[in-house]
């Protein structure tokens, strides 16, 4: 803290409690520009209800796309680790991940 | 943050029927569909890469009201939990990291949820904000780094649920920097217990982004998020029952100083008050046992998901070992009668307290036919025991769900070359502790 030139001013300099922002660049996946032939990936977090969400959603893609498949027709399970997400990747061209509550 | 796509329901779905969410699926369809056939721009580059640690300036005619201006600043960015802080001046972080003679570069951890890095120099800095001293920054960057451990819940910043970090000291340090062990361990009145707490949440404030409501989806909070659980084992009730410290069961020596570290659900927690007219084993644990309702308990996740965790004080713990009892002996016990008391049908279990089990989801009809199911761990390992408190027929509850928070990690205190040097700069002046006189009863 220190005086500048005018007497009466205080002056309080502090710093940055955010750090520094060292930026993790990540890119999407381009998306496919249609769900024709395409296979959906359907991970659920455990809420309630996410799963029954995610089938009905499922059934809407399958009826407009009928071409589509949902990955083994079922949900994957909450939290997939790291290992669980590559292999998702491999195996699905776009996936519904719920989140939140 | 990415540009990722999000297709959003209005909220909650929780308690909606099938039709209902249908209904929400057709009316969003042609939006979801959009989301996931078009790519979106990227974003703008708004951060270099290493952004140079930005100064801020207030300034007015006198000293107060540039430290209101600062507060009011500093909370209205949520950078801060409602209470005034010390402002972080250039000199106060150069005088905190003092306290460490790591690069103030290094990253220790990532903190979520915005997985911003947090240097030696951004905990220093939060260290300041939260009132510590130089002394505290082995302990605190030993915590952080316990809690980026990958065993650690990492969603205790983010959760609905009400979560908090707790933090065990061992070791002389804990006598060296008036960690209180004793009468009020979690409770305020000790500069450690608060500041060093307080300084990991200020860093998921700041440097994590926890913003409740926002990004912390707390439902009630809890007050623990203010300065976390921090306490030290009570070496001299450890030493008075013959019991060995939970760091030397970890394999280190009582010398060496350690953090051992969790980010769980507190569900629940609280005193158990053990009757006066009970003085044996069978009695305390019978009290231990039916405390440990699963009602009050949130054991969905599956079977042998709740892990029971006491804080005993001395005087419960002679009533164990008066009769001969090792705190193994006690686990042994505890985890038994646990599963014999608490195991329950599945559709009782499904009903009551875990409607949206993903585990009992997966279940067939033939698996479920008949099933029992256990809800408390069947190895006494998973049971923790610390000595810490007061004098009374009152200990301490905790339980944590493997899984989410169900782990702890411990991690040695690593101690700065010229360490006696802070420590003698520091000055710390203990405060007094009520002497115990030992009474029959206790002998």
């Amino acid at each position: 803290m220190a005086n500048n030139e005018k007497r009466d001013e205080v002056v309080l300099q502090v710093l940055d409690p955010t750090g520094t922002a060292v930026a993790k660049r990540v890119s999407l996946a381009p998306a496919p520009n249609t769900l024709e032939g395409k296979r959906i990936g359907l991970i659920w977090n455990s809420k309630p209800n996410g799963d029954v969400l995610l089938e009905e959603v499922a059934k809407l893609l399958q009826q407009r796309y009928p071409t589509s498949k949902i990955v083994n027709g079922t949900v994957f399970c909450c939290g997939p680790d790291e290992g669980t997400l590559e292999k998702i990747a491999k195996e699905v061209d776009v996936a519904l991940v719920a989140t939140g509550d | 943050m990415t540009n990722l796509p999000i297709w959003t329901t209005p909220y909650p779905i929780h308690g909606l029927t099938r039709n209902q969410l249908r209904k929400y699926a057709e009316e969003g369809i042609d939006d979801l569909i959009y989301k996931l056939t078009h790519t979106p721009e990227a974003p703008e580059e708004k951060v270099p890469k290493v952004k140079p640690t930005g100064m801020i300036e207030f300034r007015d005619i006198d000293y107060a009201d540039v430290y209101e201006k600062f507060n009011r600043l500093f909370l209205e960015r949520r950078w801060g939990d409602g209470i005034p802080l010390v402002p972080p001046t250039r000199e106060k972080v150069d005088w905190m990291l003092t306290g460490t003679d790591r690069s103030p570069d290094e990253i220790i951890a990532r903190i979520h949820p915005s997985q911003r890095a947090a240097t030696v120099e951004s905990i220093a800095t939060n260290a300041v904000m939260a009132g510590a001293i130089p002394a505290y920054m082995p302990v605190i960057i030993t915590a952080v780094e316990a809690l980026d451990d990958p065993c650690i819940f990492k969603g205790c910043a983010e959760t609905m649920g009400a979560c908090a970090p707790m933090l065990v000291i061992n070791g002389p340090i804990a006598k060296q920097l008036d960690i209180n062990s004793k009468a009020g361990y979690q409770g305020p009145g000790w500069r450690a217990n608060a500041t060093i707490g307080r300084t990991i949440m200020l860093l998921w404030d700041t440097v994590g982004g926890s913003i409740p409501g926002w990004t912390r989806m707390n439902t009630t909070g809890m007050p623990h998020l203010f300065n976390c659980i921090v306490f030290a084992e009570d070496r001299e009730q450890l030493d008075r029952v013959g019991w060995a410290s939970y760091s030397e069961e970890q394999g280190f020596d009582r010398e060496t100083n350690t953090v051992t570290a969790t980010a769980a659900f507190l569900i629940p927690h609280g005193v158990v008050s053990i009757p006066s007219s009970v003085d044996t084993a069978k009695g305390v644990l019978e009290v231990m046992v039916k405390w440990a309702t699963p009602y009050n308990h949130q054991p969905g996740g599956g079977p042998r998901i709740i892990q029971p965790t006491f804080i005993f004080n001395e005087v419960l713990a002679r009533l164990f070992t008066k009769e001969g009892w090792t705190k193994d002996d006690i686990k042994k016990a505890y985890v038994k009668l646990c599963d014999e008391k608490w195991s329950m049908p599945i559709e009782e279990y499904h009903r009551t307290v875990a409607a949206t089990d993903v585990w009992y989801k997966q279940l067939s009809e033939e698996e479920k036919a008949g099933m029992r199911v256990p809800l408390f761990t069947d190895n006494p390992e998973r049971m923790i025991i610390f000595m810490a408190g007061g004098a009374i027929h009152l200990m301490h509850y905790f339980s944590l769900r493997r899984k989410t928070g169900g782990d702890w990690v411990i991690r040695e205190i690593k101690l700065p070359a010229n360490w006696d040097r802070v420590l003698a700069e520091a000055n710390i002046k203990p405060h007094p502790h009520p002497v115990i006189v030992v009474g029959p009863s206790m002998e």
